[in-house]
């Protein structure tokens, strides 16, 4: 019984381990594209955070008026930049899924398998 | 067993290792397959890790007294339920726990840690492997709990009959798995410097990682003082022994980090500074550790010492030297986006805070390495008793309290005088207030006492001020019920409210520690049956002894009736038992706690006669809420670490840049709202 857990144990060890090695496998563009757009929501979330939470400050009188709007204007600013960037890597995702879909075209009416 | 347990370990030391070698060396030539590769080892570590636990459970349960760790701990008389705690009861167990924790530990984190993240995750799983190489290689090479005797015996030894407690089910598990948890935010730090990215993800990781290691240690802590309340027979709960003290400094350590962490989030700022406490409290953690298994000075813990010390001396060391070295060499990358800008700021009082946390932890450091420096220079041990540490760490405990109080209430960045005033005037004199009513009704003429119900009081009115206010505002402004309007404070905002829960919960913690310390009262006395004694307002009759006798101890119980100024109020059973085979005798304090009180009688020796028997009576004052704020404590961190709900954001074609700044706000009004 242990000679079979151990050399499940290890069998499996050595699959999942050497997987990645062997099977060279390097992230397409629209997965880099993916990656990069989630970091730009992450970091967009977390502006829209700030300003709630500046919100509320101000709310419960914790934050002076000006304070309140040259940090909101900033803040502002800043998730303002993030969203011009979000948008240029949508455009980036779009631009590639057209492009994908006009090689599936281009293999199609060539009568070849893409 | 044995054998599995053996070849488990075996593969999951060869499997960190690989994991530590793969993550640096792909991360150093930006080799993405390595990398995977060596995540994935962590993982499979945690699998080799589980199936060696499996293994020393089922040891336990079918007693396998051929294992040498078994026999060691635990015997045919012991109940079942005693399996779990029998399995850290040793060094040897303590430290597969301790593997197994930081596997898993490290597996959940770096799945949670976004692949984005790329050689920072790399480099922090790399650190977290090494890490678990020390303690896997250590464990096998030395405390092996898989050891094999020549000869089976019949029967074990048992269990520490100290550990047959309800608190050993969770005390060292949550402690061992705080102080272990420390490796995450330290790990995810130093991942950082090593990448050379100290950014806002690694904020998240760590603060996240941070609050749990800081709420295990604190769980751990507070059901440490309860079993020590229950079970060590003197009717204290902390006596600042070098074990306490020992998961006590990383707690306070990392209790500065969550809130400076806080300011590093909001404010891009004590970038330099967080790294500093992760690091301390981390080689404060591994401190613990050595004096926890090294056993250097004498401890009421020292069942669970070995001669592992200088094992860890060394890791303390290397610990030290590492994340220090690596922190002066990347300072670089640490330099804040801002700089303080006011000492009238709540980015300054969080910087108190963090200050007289690391002085108190620095000051029972002092205490603990004491009897070490003491021995090295006079050649005399000198132990550093509770005076020193009531007398160093209580008034600056009292000022960590206050401000608790004042810190939420100043503004971030900067404040004038006139904001200040306007934010403390009602709370102070609210809090004068009840503390003036308080010391005239129970007669406080105590300075120390009325400064620490001044201090706390205005914590809890700085927090149920702010929380009616906000309450009462959104009543007002969205017509919701006031239960449905403090619900959406508390989730507007849940490290902040989470925080306060806690904050509640530490005063709850200052009164029944002001309260126990100052005004508890203590008397011995000798009994015969049918006799009585009287200890504050209650009578205690000493109406039996029962004596019975079971295969590891002989267990005899004092029967008292308790009646309070004349009012028949209940039955008690105070015990203790002894247990030849470890020399020993193990009382159980017979309590009746309540909120104003606990009534707590040791029951601590029979004389011949056995009608005759020796008592120690108290009165605790509010001891019941310092178990009480124990809860609170999880509520608060739970609120605190809730994630937060993704809002759905429609997406708007900008205009041009010039225009951006004007429009921004409309065009984000939805997102943010």
């Amino acid at each position: 019984m242990t000679i079979l857990i151990v050399t499940l144990l290890a069998a499996i060890s050595v699959a999942v381990l050497a997987y990645p090695l062997l099977v060279r496998r390097s992230p397409s563009p629209d997965e880099q594209t993916e990656e990069l757009a989630a970091g730009l929501r992450k970091a967009r979330d977390r502006v829209y955070e700030e300003i709630r939470v500046l919100q509320q400050e101000y709310f419960l009188q914790s934050v002076s008026r000006p304070e309140y709007e040259e940090q909101l204007q900033a803040a502002r600013l800043r998730a303002a930049g993030l969203l011009a960037q979000q948008q240029a890597v949508q455009q980036t995702l779009a631009s590639i899924e057209t492009a994908a879909e006009e090689q599936l075209r281009e293999a199609r009416s060539g009568g070849r398998a893409p | 067993m044995a054998e599995l347990g053996t070849a488990t370990i075996t593969m999951a030391l060869a499997l960190a290792a690989y994991g530590a070698v793969a993550s640096f060396a792909g991360a150093k030539g930006r080799y993405a397959a390595l990398v995977l590769s060596g995540q994935r080892a962590n993982y499979m570590a945690t699998l080799a890790l589980g199936v060696a636990v499996l293994a020393l459970v089922a040891a336990f349960l079918s007693n396998d007294f051929g294992i040498r760790y078994v026999a060691e701990h635990s015997n045919l008389a012991m109940p079942r339920i005693y399996t779990w705690v029998a399995f850290y009861a040793g060094n040897e167990g303590s430290l597969l726990f301790v593997a197994f924790a930081l596997s898993g530990m490290a597996a959940l984190s770096m799945a949670m840690t976004p692949r984005r993240t790329g050689t920072q995750r790399a480099y922090a799983n790399g650190v977290l492997m090494l890490l678990l190489t020390f303690f896997v290689g250590v464990m096998l090479l030395l405390a092996n709990p898989f050891t094999q005797l020549a000869t089976a015996p019949a029967d074990g030894i048992g269990i520490n009959p100290l550990l047959t407690h309800p608190g050993m089910f969770m005390h060292p598990p949550l402690l061992m798995t705080g102080l272990i948890a420390i490796s995450v935010p330290f790990a995810l730090g130093m991942g950082g410097l090593l990448s050379g990215r100290i950014d806002d993800e690694w904020v998240d990781g760590a603060r996240v990682w941070g609050l749990v290691a800081w709420a295990l240690l604190a769980a751990g802590l507070l059901l440490g003082a309860w079993w020590a309340y229950t079970i060590l027979g003197w009717g204290g709960y902390w006596a600042w022994d070098p074990v306490e003290n020992a998961a006590f400094m990383p707690w306070l350590a990392l209790t500065a980090f969550i809130h400076s962490i806080m300011v590093q989030k909001r404010r891009g700022m004590f970038r330099m500074w967080n790294i500093a406490l992760i690091n301390i409290a981390f080689t404060l953690g591994a401190f613990g550790i050595f004096i926890n298994r090294g056993g250097p000075v004498p401890s009421v813990h020292s069942f669970g010492a070995s001669s592992l010390g200088w094992v860890f001396l060394i890791f303390l060391g290397v610990v030290a030297l590492a994340s220090f070295g690596l922190f002066f060499y990347r300072l670089a990358v640490l330099k804040s986006t801002h700089s303080l800008e006011s000492t009238l700021s709540r980015e300054a009082a969080f910087l108190v805070n963090n200050l007289l946390l690391l002085g108190i932890a620095f000051t029972t450091l002092w205490g603990v390495v004491f009897p070490l420096i003491s021995e090295l220079t006079t050649g005399r041990i000198i132990t550093v008793g509770e005076p020193f540490f009531d007398q160093v760490n209580g008034p600056m405990m009292l000022a960590l309290i206050f401000m608790m109080g004042v810190g939420p209430l100043l503004p971030w960045r900067t404040a004038t005088w006139a904001t200040v005033r306007r934010a403390l005037v009602v709370p102070v004199a609210i809090t004068l207030a009840i503390t003036a009513a308080v010391a005239l009704l129970l007669e406080i003429r105590i300075a120390a006492v009325l400064v620490g119900t001044a201090v706390s009081t205005l914590v809890a009115v700085s927090v149920l001020r702010e929380w009616v206010r906000g309450t009462i505002a959104r009543h007002r402004s969205t017509g919701a019920a006031y239960p449905l309007a403090f619900a959406a404070l508390i989730a507007s905002n849940r490290p902040r409210y989470g925080g306060y829960v806690v904050h509640l919960a530490i005063v709850m913690l200052a009164f029944g520690i002001i309260g126990s310390s100052f005004y508890g009262t203590t008397r011995d006395i000798f009994m015969r049956v049918g006799e009585s004694a009287t200890v504050g307002a209650y009578t205690v009759e000493f109406a039996a002894v029962e004596t019975t006798i079971f295969a590891d101890r002989t267990e005899r119980q004092a029967v008292l009736n308790i009646s309070r100024n004349g009012e028949p109020l209940t039955t008690m059973r105070a015990w203790n038992g002894v247990y030849p085979s470890f020399q020993m005798v193990s009382t159980r304090a017979a309590i009746r706690s309540t909120p104003v009180d606990d009534l707590y009688v040791i029951f601590s020796e029979v004389q011949p006669d056995g009608q005759t028997a020796a008592f120690r009576l108290l009165v605790n004052p509010m001891v019941w809420w310092i178990w009480f704020a124990g809860p609170f404590v999880i509520l608060g961190t739970v609120i605190a670490l809730w994630p937060t709900r993704r809002r759905a954001v429609a997406h708007v074609e900008l205009p041009d840049p010039p225009k951006l700044g004007e429009q921004a706000g409309g065009a984000l009004a939805k997102g943010a709202s």
